[in-house]
């Protein structure tokens, strides 16, 4: 039976793969075997996005052997690895906006001038794997366009679905999904499992990872440091082995006090750990961002961070466009503070530029980033309209701003002058952050910054964000993660439905309490003003 | 999974097909309201255009036109920065060929004829398919240079216009009784497209122009749709420089360049998009149309032909303009459902 | 994509950081894809010298000032017609009414000359409607969300329909002696023997390379061309932006129909269209990629020299004007093919 076992399932010896002197993945390994859920964990630089690549068909290795059932794999394209019978769910949701939801679903299906399936299967097929993820509503005739980003991610996931797989891989295929889609998605996947099949999925998540997985291997530096069963895994063993640490307690601005080490009760936020906030530089007043949604008012002072949480689309990212100036609300106003008293309406977006107001947007790639262009660049590209003498840039200053910047963030790179594009995430968004920090902001408003983000790189940036509260800037940091707002802010607003319906402090609240008002639960009533 | 096609009954109702076909078609509104204007203005300001003679004629000179024009739109929808500049000169040497590489070798039959103009677009297409998709150089060098060699290829073997070709040739441009001859020819392309668009291709050519990643990592081969796209491509400019020889009636290497700027022009009119996934042919034949009717019209109200230059540049920014505003909301649209 | 290098301690000396930001000793054995990789970036800069060394073995008696002044004429007249699609380009967009500007600005400056008008009256004319013309593409561009491809195209059926109006007929044209001799290959300026057009490209590349580096409109022009949405968000003066580069696009093209206008004298519409793919052949030849946000002028120097040698050399050995075009075809896709592919599909991923 065991010898069986043996010989199926997907089985990865000595992988290697690098980019130009970049080693990504040393030698690395990997498992899975048939009616098993695998679960990849690593850090951004770890090589799991590259051994993910490689086992879709996108790239090729170095060097290694990968066996799938028996037979050596030697592939290039995501189409062989299909005919493989591996699907694979990728990191990065890609779809054909102008095509319909069927059309996305059954992408890739077809031959060269003959159709694949009959339509009248296509929309059996989409229509139950949609069921299945708890789309059953979704009309198959819509483009994709129209629809928001879990919605398409969970098309993508509907596409590895139609195909007959026996490995399916999901490389962070749950980033933009809320809780309830993702349990229907594990249910899927348990449901899989239960049939013989293989699942070998990558998640930041710890109680994804723990709550699902039946082995995890961790990747560290493009090698595997250890498989282990999941029964045997703990939050900080695995955190451990990912950043080379023995156990991951208690560091210095680390985890939320009281949560290091539990995985399993309600988490409670962590101590104030920076001066108190001083006075308001912000005011909104009786912002509505859609129609049916209640007016919102409140105030941000200055060296106070405001958490701003919700479920998927339920008016939080509307919110943070506003307060940036990139969107209009539906009526109400934003109001900048001044010392002495006075107060400037906040319009457009370089109007709340010029107010101090400072927006860091979510999609690095883009709207951050300038690919080809200098890690140095692209942290100065703001600093130019200030540094400047009739035009001519005055570079050495921008050069020690830099230097400055990435001494106290620990920016670990290379070069500065090559471009961006080699570093990894973390790295990324900390030049990312840099570009707008060294403009001295008031309000630094961040739309998840610490998303796809390292664990390590992540306390850094916590203890940035502290370090910036401490000088008298209001941050808003919106996140897709209770923990993270809980380790960082000082109050919590949640949204749901376009209104503001529970404004939590964080000293006293547990990740329950955040959900409840994420679904909506009176529990804590909304009014309460910062 | 496997029994999914068993328990849901595939009803496929008609409204939904319909619906795929008006959304499919969709961008060729504007064209086609355009068309139909300068239709009435045209015959309202000179009555003659109606008339049979002309009409035979007008199909005539819009029939290259329209090819390239088609030929242009195959590879601008797959994406990536694709196009072809090519096109001009490949037709422009088609009339070199047959007149002085074919004729004088005793080549005239169109049972000969057409196989070679058919296959040297298929080889050529090929060629600059080989470039984009597997070696990779941006469609802009690939069909410039192309369009340099094909340029200097036709003048160079034949310098000055001439030579002489099979009246077969000549007839295409003719009548078959009322009906122009250009009409058979648009109708057997016409047939031919409808066969091959109602295939997977179109599909994976739209994926492909709309998200080559996503089609990639979906399973679609791109470098070989793309290099299909080409070939393709070059059949249709090909046969447009056929329908060419038969206008001119002689060989003449300069004639082709023009093409390529009008057929850039006509699947912009066409409301095409240039960055590709969405469009088709049909907006090339409009497109086509749209741009004739203009220069018809120009020529009616006796702009001096220097204006005209000025006039089509005018009308290409607007109606431009217009794709561009549409494509833009669309694109805004997208983005605020992304929260 | 991956890091570059091992995660940094975060416990110790800032000095240990700054160390741990050195690049990394342990290049494995991949030198050779460190030469390949830079051996493309360095290719236009090697085939200036090789080719003219080319043209020395096949072209009986080219050593000689005079070959080498017509060479750098001709490099000259591209490479300045080439200096401002090589700005539009690294903005991620492309200005197709270079040629129509050089025709219009040939006509106007022989015609007004025939007539009396005074030199310095004449260019200011020429450089206002440079500027008209290159705001006008990149504004159009902006306001109706469409590539600067088609609009500046638009502006070139435009700019030659007028050019070929005003030049309706008339032939009488004329230009002063000093324009004449500074396009020609025995000219001088002032006491140094060389022609005056190779002295403007030389001081106007060193400014080209100065206002893309160090110019905020320079840098600006990079990050707008890497990625337009993010650069509105960097506050990064998109329309302001585009609307130097295509007015500076504009006005070279502008002065170069001047200069043309001293090699022939006689007014005449036409003189640019060459220049229809000439100065985007230029560009990519120096490598600067049609992507936007890299590259730069001085990369098109060594292109347009480059382009001048593979002129000169076809001619040289005796291929008349129709094979220089398909020679130069087809050494557009072989050379190219070397240093300018794109990334694979995978690669983008």
């Amino acid at each position: 039976m065991s010898s069986v076992d043996e010989a199926n399932g997907l089985v990865v010896v000595g992988l290697s793969r690098s980019f130009g002197e970049t080693r990504a993945l040393n030698s690395a390994s990997l498992r899975v075997r048939p009616g098993e859920i695998h679960s990849l964990v690593g850090e951004n630089g770890s090589g799991k996005s590259t051994l993910i690549k490689i086992l879709s068909g996108v790239l090729r290795p170095d060097s290694g052997t990968l066996t799938w059932e028996g037979n050596i794999l030697q592939f290039g394209s995501p189409r062989s690895a299909q005919g493989m019978s591996i699907a694979t769910v990728f990191q990065e949701t890609l779809i054909v906006p102008e095509m319909t939801v069927r059309e996305n679903i059954y992408l890739g299906t077809d031959r060269l001038f003959r159709y694949g399936h009959r339509k009248g299967e296509e929309r059996a097929g989409a229509r139950q794997a949609l069921t299945d993820l708890g789309l059953e509503g979704l009309d198959l005739d819509r483009p994709m366009w129209t629809l928001s980003l879990a919605e398409r991610q969970l098309t993508t996931v509907a596409r590895a679905m139609i195909r007959p797989w026996r490995l399916l891989i999901l490389d962070e295929a749950t980033s933009a999904l809320d809780a309830q889609q993702r349990d229907r998605l594990f249910d899927y996947l348990r449901l899989a499992r239960s049939q013989g099949k293989s699942v070998l999925f990558t998640s930041h998540r710890m109680d994804e990872v723990l709550g699902v997985a039946d082995w995890i291997t961790v990747l560290r530096q493009g090698a595997t440091v250890v498989t282990m069963p999941a029964s045997e895994a703990s939050r900080s063993g695995i955190l451990g082995h990912m950043s080379g640490r023995a156990e991951v307690g208690d560091m210095d601005g680390a985890v939320a006090g009281g949560a290091a080490g539990d995985e399993t009760g309600p988490r409670v936020g962590g101590e104030r750990r920076h001066p108190a906030p001083g006075p308001p530089i912000l005011r909104v007043e009786e912002l509505t961002l859609r129609a049916a949604s209640k007016p919102i008012s409140l105030e941000v002072r200055s060296g106070e961070i405001l958490g701003l949480a919700g479920l998927e689309g339920q008016g939080q990212v509307e919110f943070v466009e506003c307060l940036c100036g990139l969107r209009r609300p539906t009526a109400g106003q934003m109001l900048a503070l001044g010392d002495g008293g006075g107060s400037r309406t906040v319009r457009g977006y370089r109007g709340a530029n010029r107010l101090g107001i400072r927006y860091v947007p979510r999609d690095r790639r883009h709207e951050g980033l300038f690919g080809p262009i200098s890690v140095f660049d692209n942290f100065a590209v703001t600093l130019w309209s200030d540094l400047n003498r009739l035009g001519l840039l005055r570079r050495r200053q921008a050069w020690t701003i830099f230097e400055d910047f990435a001494e106290s963030s620990r920016l670990v790179s290379a070069s500065p002058r090559r471009p961006i594009s080699i570093l990894s995430g973390g790295n990324q968004q900390k030049v990312l952050l840099g570009r707008w920090i060294a403009m001295r902001p008031r309000v630094l408003v961040v739309n998840d910054p610490l998303r796809g983000v390292d664990h390590n790189t992540k306390e850094e940036l916590y203890k940035l964000f502290r370090r910036l509260a401490a000088d008298g800037v209001a941050i808003i940091f919106l996140s897709t993660e209770i923990v993270e707002l809980l380790t960082l802010t000082d109050q919590i607003a949640v949204f749901h439905e376009g209104s503001l319906v529970a404004m939590l402090p964080t000293e006293m609240s547990s990740d329950t309490d955040v959900v409840a008002a994420m679904f909506g639960d009176d529990r804590h009533h909304a009014g309460a003003d910062g | 999974m496997a029994s999914v096609a068993d328990r849901v009954q595939p009803t496929a109702p008609l409204m939904p097909a319909a619906r795929q076909v008006l959304r499919r078609n969709s961008y060729a509104t504007v064209p086609l309201v355009l068309l139909i204007v300068l239709f009435v203005v045209n015959a309202a300001v000179q009555p003659q255009f109606l008339a049979e003679q002309s009409w035979a004629t007008s199909m005539s000179v819009l029939c290259p036109t329209v090819l390239t024009a088609m030929a242009m739109t195959l590879p601008v929808l797959s994406g990536n920065g694709g196009l072809d500049l090519s096109v001009g000169p490949l037709a422009g040497f088609m009339t070199v060929l047959i007149s002085t590489i074919l004729v004088p070798a005793g080549i005239t039959t169109p049972v000969l004829v057409i196989p070679i103009v058919v296959v040297f677009g298929l080889l050529s297409g090929a060629i600059i398919g080989l470039l984009v998709a597997y070696v990779r150089l941006p469609a802009i060098i690939a069909t410039l240079g192309m369009y340099l060699f094909y340029q200097g290829l036709g003048t160079e073997v034949l310098p000055q216009a001439g030579g002489s070709v099979p009246v077969w040739v000549v007839k295409l441009n003719g009548s078959f009784g009322p009906i122009p001859a250009v009409w058979v020819v648009f109708a057997v392309i016409a047939l031919v497209w409808t066969l091959v668009s109602r295939g997977s291709y179109m599909r994976n050519l739209l994926a492909v122009g709309g998200d080559e990643r996503a089609a990639f990592t979906a399973g679609v081969n791109v470098a070989r749709l793309r290099l299909i796209t080409y070939m393709i491509g070059g059949i249709l400019a090909c046969l447009g420089g056929l329908m060419l020889t038969g206008l001119i009636q002689s060989g003449d290497g300069t004639v082709g360049s023009p093409y390529t700027i009008s057929a850039l022009t006509a699947v912009a009119l066409g409301g095409i998009s240039l960055a590709g996934g969405r469009g088709g042919l049909l907006g090339a034949a409009l497109g086509g149309g749209v741009l004739f009717l203009i220069q018809e019209l120009l020529t009616d109200a006796h702009v001096s032909v220097y204006a005209v230059g000025i006039v089509d540049g005018i009308i290409l920014i607007l109606a431009l303009a217009l794709n561009g505003t549409v494509e833009h909301l669309r694109r805004r649209a997208t983005a605020s459902r992304s929260g | 994509m991956t890091d570059s290098s091992p995660v940094a301690t975060t416990d110790g000396p800032p000095e240990q950081a700054r160390a741990a930001r050195q690049p990394d000793g342990r290049a494995a054995n991949n030198v050779t894809a460190f030469v390949a990789a830079n051996f493309t970036r360095a290719l236009p800069y090697i085939l200036v010298p090789v080719l003219y060394i080319l043209s020395l073995i096949f072209i009986p008696g080219y050593f000689s000032k005079l070959s080498i002044i017509s060479l750098l004429v001709l490099a000259s007249l591209l490479g300045m017609a080439s200096l401002g699609q090589t700005m539009t380009i690294i903005a991620g967009g492309i200005d197709l009414s270079i040629p129509s500007v050089i025709g219009l600005s040939d006509i106007i400056v022989t015609q007004l000359y025939y007539k009396h008008w005074s030199l310095p009256l004449i260019f200011l004319a020429i450089a206002g409607l440079a500027i008209v013309i290159g705001t006008i593409s990149a504004v159009s561009s902006v306001v109706l969300h469409v590539h600067s491809l088609i609009t500046s195209f638009g502006m070139s059926l435009v700019v030659s329909g007028v050019a070929l109006e005003m030049s309706n007929g008339a032939v009488n044209g004329a230009v002063p002696g000093w324009l004449t001799s500074s396009v020609s290959a025995i000219g001088h300026t002032g006491p140094i023997p060389i022609p005056a057009i190779i002295i403007v490209w030389a001081v106007a590349s060193v400014l080209a390379v100065a206002f893309l580096n160090l110019t905020r409109v320079g840098r600006e022009t990079y990050a707008l061309g890497a990625n337009s949405v993010a650069a509105r968000l960097a506050i990064v003066r998109s329309t302001w932006t585009l609307v130097v580069v295509f007015s500076i696009s504009a006005l070279c093209a502008a002065m170069v129909g001047v200069f043309f206008a001293g090699y022939s004298g006689i007014p005449d519409p036409t003189v640019g269209e060459p220049y229809f793919f000439l100065t985007i052949t230029a560009v990519l030849i120096g490598g600067t990629s049609l992507l936007g946000g890299r590259g730069g002028y001085q990369r098109t120097v060594m292109g347009a020299l480059i382009v001048a040698e593979l002129t000169t050399l076809l001619v040289g050995v005796g291929f008349n004007a129709s094979f220089q075009e398909l020679a130069l075809g087809i050494l557009v896709i072989a050379l190219t093919s070397t240093y300018g592919r794109e990334l694979k599909v995978a690669a983008k991923i």
